[in-house]
């Protein structure tokens, strides 16, 4: 077979520049630490990356979601809680004064701490969160309960406004909806809520009537088992969600694992092909200088 | 001729004979690291023979001819993986510029600013009464929108300097046909072992043919009366001594300037191989592709939140309003609405007029992964297309590969037969000046039998 110098250095030149064309790929892949550092090299995993990095980003938006939700409803909890208390103590000065024990200048001091309770409810009911009202449905910028007061400056009623009820929610999965919010008319509701009894408890030892203190008593203490309630229920959203949130967090690190293991270039092994990649090319580039050295033109002086 | 006077003229005739072969050694050193070369071979022959009583007898030697060591299907062989080789090198090299325009880190490129844009209606549904939501919404859909433009802008210059190079390869192609035509004005046909063979012209010629081999695919044709033909396809290139046109011709359609092709019969160029046919592909084919689909993804992107957007309220009480200007669709001009960049309060999240109501964000959120195109969700619509310029962009880079090492072959195969060898020209070298020397011999030889005879008294 014939070959000619050319064809000789021909293939010394391609076969010293593949090692090289080879060693430019893996110091790429060692200085980024990636193994995929462009679609073209490895056009499935790339798109894989893209997925995880898509379900990532969601998941961290439904943590945010969450923690914010959680905030709310963690809000409200503690509103409950210090209704809870003052109804408490609107009973146990309901039984107080209900007792024959006492007279009617007895009862009107009874009646101002009742009135005092009566207040404290009425400012939580318009408590505010972030600068919206907790308790005013989708209506967060408009204050829910307004209040009538008489001339010594008592509240007579209370007025609800607007449309305090509708559900505010938030997504914490894939089309999964939470509510958050807790509209007025569950706990404060007029018509038998703790504003109600609180007044008629009030008015019931101003007028010093027994039977009707002892109405009255009872009407307080449905009102607290309504709050109560709803009080559990919120618990045990807050419970659900939080769960949610630390299966989140689990997924995150397995998602995170797997992102790298398609992405992340495992550097032992480039490393190992560094080194073989070396010899081939000093096998390649010894070779060469022996073959070109030989010529006839050297024998024939 | 016969007699000592015949001997001497034999001698004469072997001394520049040889000198004849020898300088033909001494051009093929000399030239043996042009590209191109074609190695020459002496043809010598019997210099013809006469009849004597005693049969017939040889007169020597003589130059039938210079030899040009060339094998015409080797050639067809290159100059056809030169052709993909010049398609695939020319589309390797362009997707490779494309995969980096939509290169996607963890906070830019489109499919990680969709996820950052739809999370942001989230935050406000959070936050429904917040001015601070919707300023940090806005800030992300500017970004979205402005990647948009970012990697249409790029794409639509890619295809402009495609067009650039078009030109330049048609002009370059016309120019090659020239200078093949006018060779062919002096050049014979196919004949391989002519006598009077324009070495140096032709291995220009073949040199031209080559080039033009990477740039569209050739036909080459040898005729019998002399000259060659060249077709690309079943288009007449080149006919002998003349050579036909391409032409050019400007289009603009918008933005872009595209410079259409004809061939000299006024139809619209067709190839099938070569670099000219990689780059009309990637400029009316595959890159158009990649535009058209950005351009669904904000087409669908500015209608779909735009419907929901109307439908909602604003802080103020508004409805109707649009979220992105839905004047302007495609991706190098999608834009915010002038309502909402002048104000951002006039984002709308709620369903209905009440500041705390997050429906519409909510509803507008769940767009990102809802089967809006063609069955696919946004998100995976766009994951689809990157996939797809990494698939393509492999494909070019293997298929690069593969017809470099055909090439190569082709190549490689081409020097053995073509390809000077010192170690071969060396011996040649070394025989001829042995004749050279022996014909010398001859010829002092002959002169003293010459002299013998003369000095005969």
């Amino acid at each position: 077979m014939r070959i000619s110098n050319k064809q000789v250095y021909l293939m010394i030149q391609r076969n010293i520049d593949r090692p090289k064309t080879n060693f430019l790929g893996l110091h790429e892949k060692l200085s980024s630490g990636r193994d995929i550092n462009r679609f073209s090299d490895n056009p499935y995993g790339a798109g894989q990356v893209e997925k995880i990095r898509a379900q990532l980003s969601k998941i961290e938006q439904y943590q945010r979601n969450i923690e914010s939700g959680l905030a709310v409803l963690n809000q409200t909890e503690s509103a409950q809680d210090r209704v809870e208390s003052q109804l408490i103590r609107a009973k146990e000065l309901a039984v107080t004064g209900a007792s024959s024990a006492k007279n009617s200048s007895d009862r009107i001091a009874i009646a101002e701490e009742v009135n005092q309770i009566l207040e404290n409810v009425l400012s939580i009911s318009n408590l505010k969160f972030r600068d919206t009202y907790l308790f005013a449905g989708v209506n967060t910028t408009e204050k829910p309960y307004t209040e009538l007061r008489d001339a010594n400056g008592d509240i007579t009623a209370v007025t609800f406004n607007a449309d305090s009820s509708g559900e505010i929610r938030h997504e914490v999965a894939d089309g999964t909806y939470v509510t958050v919010n807790t509209p007025g008319s569950n706990m404060f509701n007029l018509k038998n809520g703790p504003i109600a009894a609180l007044i008629e408890l009030r008015d019931d030892l101003l007028s010093n009537d027994i039977p009707a203190i002892r109405s009255s008593h009872d009407k307080v203490g449905d009102a607290f088992d309504n709050v109560l309630n709803e009080h559990i229920k919120i618990g045990s959203k807050t419970a659900r969600i939080s769960r949610q949130s630390e299966q989140y967090s689990t997924l995150t690190v397995d998602l995170t694992a797997y992102l790298s293991k398609i992405q992340d270039a495992d550097i032992a092994e480039l490393a190992v092909q560094l080194g073989m990649n070396e010899v081939v090319q000093r096998a390649a580039v010894g070779a060469a200088s022996r073959i070109v050295q030989t010529n006839l033109v050297d024998l024939l002086t | 001729m016969s007699g000592l006077f015949g001997l001497l003229q034999m001698g004469k005739r072997s001394l520049v004979a040889h000198q004849f072969a020898q300088n033909i050694v001494g051009n093929n050193i000399s030239n043996a690291g042009i590209e191109g070369y074609t190695r020459q071979t002496t043809q010598l022959g019997s210099g013809g023979s006469i009849e004597t009583p005693w049969g017939q007898i040889g007169m020597g030697v003589q130059v039938d001819g210079v030899m040009r060591s060339r094998d015409a299907l080797i050639d067809k062989m290159y100059r056809d993986s030169s052709g993909s080789l010049g398609d695939w090198e020319t589309k390797s090299f362009s997707m490779q510029n494309v995969e980096a325009m939509f290169t996607e880190s963890d906070n830019d490129g489109i499919g990680a600013r969709m996820d950052s844009f739809f999370n942001s209606w989230q935050d406000l549904a959070n936050a429904p009464e917040s001015s601070q939501a919707r300023l940090a919404l806005r800030e992300q859909a500017q970004g979205l929108v402005d990647t948009f433009h970012r990697i249409s802008n790029l794409l639509t210059s890619e295809r402009q300097s495609i067009n650039t190079q078009v030109v330049n390869v048609a002009d370059r192609i016309n120019d090659i046909s020239s200078r093949i035509a006018s060779l062919n004005e002096r050049l014979p046909g196919k004949v391989k072992l002519a006598l009077k063979q324009e070495n140096d012209a032709l291995d220009e010629r073949d040199r031209l043919l080559d080039e033009l081999s990477d740039l569209v695919d050739i036909k080459v044709i040898g005729r019998d009366e002399g000259g060659i033909a060249v077709y690309i396809g079943s288009i007449n290139l080149i006919e002998g001594p003349h050579a036909n046109k391409l032409s050019i011709e400007q289009e603009s359609n918008g933005k872009l300037s595209i410079s259409k092709l004809y061939d000299p019969g006024g139809n619209e160029l067709k190839l099938n191989n070569g670099r000219l046919k990689g780059l009309l592909e990637l400029r009316d084919v595959q890159l158009k592709k990649y535009e058209d689909r950005l351009n669904t993804l904000s087409r669908t992107l500015v209608k779909e939140v735009n419907s929901y957007h109307k439908a909602g309220y604003t802080l103020e009480g508004e409805t109707d309003i649009d979220f992105f200007d839905a004047a302007f669709i495609d991706a190098d001009s999608i834009n915010l609405s002038e309502d909402v960049l002048g104000n951002p309060d006039k984002i709308a999240a709620a369903s209905i007029d009440a500041d705390g109501d997050n429906g519409q964000a909510l509803l507008i959120s769940a767009l990102k992964d809802a089967p809006l195109v063609d069955g696919d969700g946004m998100r995976e619509f766009y994951n689809t297309l990157i996939t797809e310029v990494g698939v393509d962009s492999r494909f070019a880079i293997d298929s690069e590969e593969t017809y470099g090492v055909l090439q190569n072959q082709a190549a490689l195969q081409r020097e053995g037969v073509s390809g000077v060898s010192l170690d071969e020209e060396m011996v040649d070298m070394i025989k001829y000046e042995q004749a050279y020397r022996a014909a010398a011999r001859m010829v002092t030889t002959v002169d003293s039998m010459i002299e013998t005879i003369l000095s005969l008294k």
